[in-house]
């Protein structure tokens, strides 16, 4: 039985410069997955390389069994992967609700994107209330759940959460949390990058951590915890 | 009372401005292309009219949507195999390659159709509506009626449908729109098309009240770009709003000294330019490169 | 971009003094078709390295600037045909006039920047191609005929030839001059941004203002010699947008960052106007653009970086 998304040997990087040396991860259905490390780590460009707006340099992908290495970003909405990324980059000019459209683009009616539109809604309550808000008028908080709510839109199987609580106040990211946690009960798997450890594992069931562009540790969130290497690897010290 | 009719003319040729700046405005706002090709597009549409009504000898009005359809399908494939590869290139490139495409364009149309003049005669040319001293031709008002619908359905497009709230995603920010499942390649070979279909529409109009031949397509394209500057980037009243003050003003002007109107919409535009560049409405896509 | 070299090569200025003594003599040799067709070359490239002053030094696409070579045509045409001054005086006049409108306009129009600045520099030409079709001392819409040069076709061919070439040079000798010198300097550090370059002490207004004022006196000069050589012109002719994008191109495959490169990309295209004017003759205009949109798109960075892509990329140690 093969895991929903499956990296070997994942390298990636921007021009002359590679900053993923080797990835193996994996990801199985409806799974909360943490990715750990300090900035710098890598984190963000395997995220962008899963999602498909950076491109492989080798190593193999796989979701649901597709090779996703030919597959352009588009089309991996399609097959079920949808990343919030780092910034959370809204349509700025655009409303809540025009937002939510956007996300919702691979669906195939108008009805299932109202659908779609009222579960993200039952979701995140506050969107509702600020629907026809222009996003840049919006909190930190309400901003990044509007990002998560799009991303929802075109019910991925597999949601990918590049940086959650940058910039935002413990309460906001206890509330996101949650949310996240209904999400996967609902059956969508979560990779979630983090720089806050407690937020980062207190759902996850596993965790990966990352260092200069490779994972140095990774296994049940608890042993990942409990691993002596896991503060320095963590803190960045060498040994 | 002449300045009264002089006004009345600007708003009546003011829609049709505006509906010449529409296609232009939205293939830059959204791409950050100038099209000066576009010219040649509206050119194109006045001739599908034109050999429409000569040889079906339907109404001018009629052809609309097949000038319309005609130049999307055109615009399409321009975009997608043409244009598309240089759409990451500087500015001097995408501003060449389209005046390159005009030159071709201008030539093609030369030789399909030759420099003669054209125009067609309807019926109800001479008909139109007087109030008091005022002379409203009834085509100019159903040109103006046309050119306000056109872009209200626009408008309608971008706010309401899935496809349009995907294009102004994409113009806002194409890498979160591809996060979306939405192909950038494909929404603007769509918008060009939209634009392009829009130009048709405008050149339908053009054959409907004026006469035109091949090489006209550049004043056009000047004319369009003057709207933009003055109504704002990427807004859809913007366009009509700028179509009636360039209108307006050439009327007035030309009612005072005939041969200044042409500058003075060359006035109006340095007079932007220098102190509103963003213009009436503006709401610009893209910031400036 | 940087300089390939620090200092100009012994070599390569020997060898420039070379080429330029051997085009001087090179009418001894030749007939009118070969000098006429030379003498638009040299027209055309110095367009092309005059706008490379300040679209590709200073950053600014002024997609107008034919403006200055209309400018400079009507000036000496005025100068001639209606107060019957002299070819030198004329040229003088061209000067002087296009070096004081860059100045004039300079300020205001560089607080716009691309595409609203290449309008702007569009819209500008416009503007004064229709002031001077409006103003009856300059013949208005109907043209005006300049006094004929005294000589036989031979001489004459030959002398526009040697002006064009002189104006050439001049205009080789002031992108040198800028790219050596402290205004060179100070576009390089313009490129970097404007608030850089102010930091580092450069007064960017008038650097970019240096810039146009020179581009706009070289092209005003060749708008010049071009009114004398043809002796009649009309607004449509030296107004030309044609010309302003011919020079684009050129610039384009030639490369911002090089001196000559812009002139032998300037032999190419004009040579290939020749041409398809010769053999294809109502297709002309199309086949320049087609020529025009083959080079944007297989170059959209300019033939030199091309060049460089393909021969020189493994230098910097990854295989593409």
């Amino acid at each position: 039985m093969s895991a929903l998304l499956e990296a070997t040997a994942l390298r990636a990087g921007y021009g002359e410069l590679e900053i993923v040396h080797g990835v193996d991860l994996r990801v199985e259905a409806g799974e909360w997955v943490a990715l750990v490390g300090v900035a710098g780590a890598g984190k963000s460009t395997l995220m962008n390389a899963i999602a498909g707006t950076v491109a492989l340099r080798g190593g193999t992908l796989r979701f649901a069994a597709t090779e996703l290495a030919s597959r352009a970003a588009h089309e991996r909405v399609r097959l079920g992967i949808a990343l919030v990324p780092q910034g959370r980059r809204l349509f700025a000019g655009m409303s809540v609700e025009e937002n939510l459209v956007a996300g919702g683009h691979v669906r195939s009616s108008r009805d299932a994107v109202a659908d779609a539109a009222e579960r993200a809604y039952a979701l995140f309550p506050r969107l509702r209330e600020r629907r026809r808000q222009i996003v840049g008028t919006l909190s930190g908080g309400e901003q990044q759940m509007c990002a998560i709510a799009r991303a929802l839109m075109a019910g991925p199987r597999l949601l990918l959460i590049d940086e959650l609580s940058l910039g935002l106040a413990p309460i906001v990211v206890d509330d996101l949390l949650e949310a996240l946690e209904r999400i996967r009960r609902d059956g969508t798997a979560l990779l979630v990058v983090e720089q806050d450890v407690d937020a980062a594992l207190r759902y996850a069931t596993r965790a990966y951590v990352m260092q200069l562009g490779t994972i140095v540790l990774s296994g049940a969130s608890t042993d990942v915890r409990a691993d002596p290497g896991f503060g320095a690897s963590y803190m960045g010290i060498a040994g | 009372m002449q300045t009264v009719q002089a006004i009345v003319n600007g708003i009546l040729v003011g829609g049709f401005y505006a509906s010449m700046a529409m296609g232009f405005s939205i293939v830059w706002g959204v791409m950050n292309i100038i099209d000066l090709a576009h010219g040649s597009l509206i050119i194109i549409g006045a001739y599908v009219t034109y050999e429409l009504c000569t040889h079906l000898g339907v109404d001018p009005f009629l052809t609309i949507p097949v000038a319309a359809v005609v130049l999307f399908a055109l615009g399409y494939v321009l975009q997608r195999y043409l244009i598309n590869r240089v759409l990451q290139a500087s500015i001097f490139a995408t501003l060449i390659l389209t005046f390159g495409l005009d030159r071709v364009l201008v030539n093609a149309n030369l030789r399909i159709f030759s420099a003669d003049i054209r125009g067609i005669t309807v019926p109800y040319t001479a008909a139109a509506l007087t109030l008091g001293d005022l002379r409203i031709p009834l085509i100019r008002l159903a040109v103006f009626g046309v050119a306000i619908l056109s872009t209200l359905a626009l408008w309608l497009f971008l706010e309401r449908t899935r496809l349009g709230i995907a294009i102004k995603a994409t113009s806002f920010d194409p890498e979160a729109a591809r996060l979306s499942g939405i192909d950038p390649a494909r929404i603007y070979a769509v918008t060009f098309g939209i634009g392009a279909a829009l130009a048709g529409i405008a050149g339908a109009l053009v054959a409907a009240v004026s006469t035109f031949s091949p090489v006209i397509g550049d004043g056009l394209t000047t004319r369009a770009f003057v709207v933009v500057v003055l109504g704002g980037l990427g807004s859809v009243p913007g366009a009509i709003a700028g179509g009636i003050l360039l209108g307006v003003t050439e009327n007035l002007v030309a009612s005072v000294i005939p041969s200044f109107s042409d500058a003075a919409a060359f006035a109006l535009l340095i007079v932007f330019l220098v102190a509103r560049p963003r213009g009436l409405f503006g709401r610009r896509f893209y910031a400036e490169i | 971009m940087r300089r390939s070299s620090c200092s100009l090569p012994r070599l390569a200025i020997v060898c420039v003094v070379v080429v330029v003594v051997a085009l001087a003599v090179l009418p001894r040799f030749t007939g009118v078709f070969v000098q006429a067709t030379l003498a638009d070359i040299f027209m055309v490239g110095t367009f092309a390295i005059a706008l490379n002053l300040i679209a590709g030094y200073g950053g600014y696409p002024a997609f107008g600037n034919v403006v200055f070579f209309g400018l400079g045509a009507y000036a000496t045409g005025v100068a001639q045909a209606n107060l019957h001054l002299p070819f030198a005086a004329g040229c003088l006049a061209a000067v002087v006039l296009s070096t004081l409108v860059a100045v004039a306009v300079g300020p205001l129009f560089f607080r716009l920047r691309g595409h609203y600045f290449a309008i702007g520099t569009l819209g500008l030409n416009g503007a004064v191609a229709q002031l001077v079709t409006n103003l009856p001392l300059a013949g208005g819409a109907k043209g005006l005929s300049l006094p004929l040069p005294a000589g036989t076709p031979a001489t004459i061919a030959t002398f526009f030839y040697e002006v064009f070439l002189v104006v050439l040079v001049v205009a080789l000798a002031a992108a040198l001059w800028v790219d050596r010198g402290r205004l060179g300097y100070a576009c390089r550090a313009l490129r970097a941004g404007d608030d850089v370059a102010q930091s580092l002490g450069v007064d960017t207004l008038r650097t970019k203002v240096a810039l146009w004022a020179m581009s706009a006196a070289l092209t005003g000069l060749i708008g010049a010699v071009y009114a004398y050589s043809v002796n009649y012109i009309e607004p449509p002719d030296v107004f030309s947008l044609g010309l302003s994008v011919k020079a684009f191109v050129i610039m384009l495959l030639g490369g911002t960052a090089s001196l000559l490169g812009p002139l032998v990309a300037a032999f190419f295209v004009e040579g290939a106007v020749t041409l398809t004017q010769h053999y294809f003759l109502n297709y002309d205009v199309g086949v320049l653009g087609l020529i025009v949109i083959a080079a944007v798109v297989f170059f959209p960075r300019g033939a030199s970086a091309f060049v460089r892509d393909r021969f020189f990329a493994r230098r910097s140690g990854t295989a593409r």
